[in-house]
């Protein structure tokens, strides 16, 4: 009899799960897709896809660092291995074509946005899914539109206070901790249901650079160097998994992200009306610079990569 | 109180001090530059106690001799006073010596005539403006009790503080790089402007003073004291609000 | 002793033509003693709205701190900058909500708005907005200066001649305060362009 155990969020099922708090990642899941990826640059660290890892990219994982330190070619046989080292020289090839000059380094969150109704009016601010939470934070949400507005909210009044007491930007993993261990109460003290939100949060801080985080309503967190939350996300982070690279840039990232939400849009058309796009990057003078794409913007991106798919003329 | 009982209840034997304070402030503001061959001394003419005027048409110049003009603010009735006893002082001194003592001179009397009252002073800022016995322009300023000095400008009053720093700039040409075409004034020569100039700078500092000081306005008298001419007043309207 | 006089300093702000300027000096003070020369008091709000703080010299820290963390959130929320009017009032209502135990600061602004006009104002110590069109003052020398700009300012200065005009304004007053001086600043905000210029001014 699960229900006994539904209405309470602070309540154990004798199975050990909290109902609630598996009904909130379950409406997450049906939320618009959230993609983030971590483009760190030419000076990364080699980064290897092992498939027998579920979460190789999760950046705490201990299999990903004990994979990273074997090169996959190494493990195949040295014909496999020409092959490979021809077809993967031809691939770099036609990346550098298609993403020329030097490949700078960044995190690009992109979001999309469920229509629900064509007489909706759009939001009058430029997004509704990707916020600025501080100078060197960006957010991408999953969920109930309304909790995330007020956890943000939240967010950004803790980093400005944090501004305001140290007179630096507040790290970025001490920002996100913070909002998860507001998540967190939701789910512990009584009577409240959680907050039905995932995030992606995409920051830069002195202490570790560039780094992407994803919480979920149960006040979890974990770093990534890319992930999904939302909709598809398991169809999404294969995706991810098969195109990422250690050395990838951020413009060849902007183009990964807006194939894997191609990909797991179920919707037929793709434009800025059923997307939202933002880039974290860092000035010459190495200062957070953070980017929320205009509509035009997306637009003549996704034109660029050849995904664009323009809205059908609908017959009357 | 006419019940006795309140008069015996209120009496306590304990000592109770009363005050008189035989000074105030009148306000009004005084300036006085000079320059080669002549000085200028000016005052507004309001008076006033606290937020109330009590007239608009005060005199603080005082003509002394044909040549020395002097200018008085703060305690109304200590100026007056103080300026009567000054001329009736230049009488004696002219009945004794058949002559008016020089600019300086009477610097120096004005100075021991403050001093001797150092422990009840005037409350009086004087500002002297004329031709000194070298035939140059001179301004002699004193403080309450007697401090003074010779000077080319010198603002006093209420409105001091708006109008120094403006003489500074001007006159002294204070915080201006000298024009390199000009030779610079040798050290410790006067600056030398001509008249036109220092009546403009007069005429600026007090519409400047009268618009942000509520103490200063009504009227504008301007004494122009010029080598060989003597003394001559000229009188501008001020904003009476 | 005042609290308002204990580090001393003092700002001035002036309207020109499409332009307007604001100043400070640099002095910081413990009552008569000089302890830094080096204590700017205008901060920026935006890229065309700047602010000075004269007064007590920690409150112009936390305030100017508790500015930046209002203007950071209002530009999050509203996605845009602030613009100088909204500042002004900001400024105020932060002031006000220390209605019975203010900090000891007079704020000066002066800005560019969005439709390119200059804007300035300034306030006391509980936020009591003055929009002045031609110039405000503040600080220890705040008489000194209200003389000087009085007979100097005129309407639609060019932005260099608004400099030099701010500059004397600002000099010649703190000239004659003892506490202000060692030093002052000049920012010139135009519509495509600020300047910010340092003075050399008497140090003593």
């Amino acid at each position: 009899m699960s229900r006994r155990y539904d209405s309470r969020t602070t309540i154990f099922s004798p199975e050990g799960r909290l109902y609630q708090v598996e009904y909130a990642l379950e409406s997450i899941s049906h939320a618009g897709t959230v993609v983030g990826i971590l483009a760190p640059g030419p000076s990364a660290t080699p980064f290897v896809s092992a498939p027998e890892v579920s979460d190789a990219m999760a950046v705490d994982s201990e299999g990903a660092a004990a994979s990273s330190s074997t090169p996959a070619a190494g493990s195949s046989t040295p014909a496999q291995s020409a092959a490979a080292k021809k077809k993967e020289e031809e691939a770099k090839a036609e990346r550098e074509k298609k993403y020329p000059g030097p490949q700078r380094a960044g995190i690009v969150l992109a979001a999309e946005k469920k229509v629900t109704s064509k007489l909706l009016e759009k939001e009058k601010g430029s997004s509704e899914k990707l916020f600025l939470v501080n100078g060197n934070v960006i957010s991408g949400v999953a969920g109930y539109n309304a909790d995330a507005n007020s956890l943000v909210s939240y967010a950004r009044n803790a980093a400005q206070s944090h501004l305001s007491t140290y007179n630096e930007d507040m790290p970025v993993e001490q920002l996100v901790q913070k909002v998860c261990d507001l998540k967190q109460g939701y789910t512990q003290f009584g009577g409240l249901r959680p907050f039905g939100v995932s995030f992606l949060f995409a920051g830069h801080d002195p202490h570790h650079a560039f780094q992407l985080y994803a919480s979920d309503p149960s006040g979890n967190y974990s770093g990534w160097k890319a992930t999904c939350i939302g909709a598809n996300n398991s169809t999404a982070q294969s995706l991810l998994r098969q195109d990422y690279r250690d050395d990838i840039g951020l413009d060849e990232s902007l183009g990964l992200a807006l194939k894997v939400l191609s990909k797991t849009m179920d919707s037929t058309t793709l434009d800025s009306e059923k997307l939202e796009l933002s880039t974290l990057t860092i000035d010459e003078a190495g200062r957070p610079v953070a980017h929320i794409f205009k509509p035009a913007e997306i637009d003549a991106l996704l034109e660029k990569e050849g995904l664009k798919k323009a809205p059908e003329e609908t017959s009357a | 109180m006419t019940s006795q009982g309140a008069k015996l209840s209120n009496y306590t034997g304990a000592p109770q001090q009363r005050s008189f304070n035989p000074y105030s402030d009148n306000g009004g503001t005084i300036l006085a530059i000079s320059s080669e061959n002549f000085a200028i001394v000016a005052a507004d003419t309001r008076q006033s106690e606290g937020y109330s005027i009590q007239t608009r048409y005060a005199k603080k110049c005082y003509q002394l001799t044909d040549e020395v003009v002097m200018a008085v603010v703060g305690f109304q009735a200590d100026g007056t006073a103080l300026a009567k006893r000054v001329k009736q002082r230049l009488e004696w001194y002219y009945h004794t010596h058949s002559e008016v003592p020089s600019l300086a001179s009477i610097a120096r009397m004005v100075q021991t005539m403050l001093y001797g009252k150092r422990f009840f002073p005037y409350y009086a800022h004087v500002i002297l403006g004329g031709i000194d016995r070298d035939g140059t322009g001179a301004v002699y300023s004193f403080d309450p009790v007697g401090s003074y000095e010779r000077e080319s400008c010198r603002a006093a009053g209420a409105a001091q503080s708006l109008v120094q720093p403006f003489l500074d700039n001007m006159v002294y040409s204070k915080n201006q790089t000298a024009d390199p075409s000009v030779a610079p004034l040798p050290k410790g020569e006067r600056p030398v402007l001509p008249m036109e100039t220092v009546l403009s700078l007069v005429i600026d500092a007090f519409t400047g003073a009268t618009e942000r000081h509520i103490e200063v306005g009504d009227g504008l008298q301007i004494w122009t004291i010029v080598k060989g001419e003597g003394a001559k007043l000229r009188e501008l309207p001020l904003k009476r609000d | 002793m005042s609290i308002m006089e204990l580090n001393g300093g003092s700002c001035v702000a002036m309207v020109g033509k499409g332009c307007v300027a604001i100043a400070c000096d640099l002095r910081l003070g413990n009552q008569a003693l000089t302890i830094a020369c080096n204590h700017e008091k205008v901060f920026a709000a935006t890229e065309r709205t700047y602010y000075g703080l004269p007064g007590l010299a920690s409150d112009t820290i936390t305030v100017r701190d508790k500015l930046r963390q209002r203007v950071n959130l209002y530009a999050m929320k509203e996605e845009r900058t602030i613009e100088p009017e909204t500042f002004a009032h900001l400024v105020s209502s932060t002031l006000y909500e220390r209605r019975f135990g203010p900090y000891f600061i007079e704020p000066v602004i002066a800005g560019i708005n969005v439709k390119d006009e200059p804007f300035i104002a300034a306030m006391d110590l509980i936020g009591c907005l003055n929009f002045a069109k031609d110039f405000v003052v503040s600080g220890t020398a705040s008489e000194k200066l209200f003389g000087m700009a009085e007979s100097l300012w005129e309407p639609d200065l060019e932005a260099e001649d608004l400099f030099e005009t701010i500059s004397q304004t600002l000099l010649n007053a703190v000239d004659r305060d003892a506490y202000s001086g060692w030093g002052a600043v000049v920012w010139v905000i135009e519509k495509d362009k600020v300047t910010k210029r340092w003075l050399k001014a008497r140090m003593d």
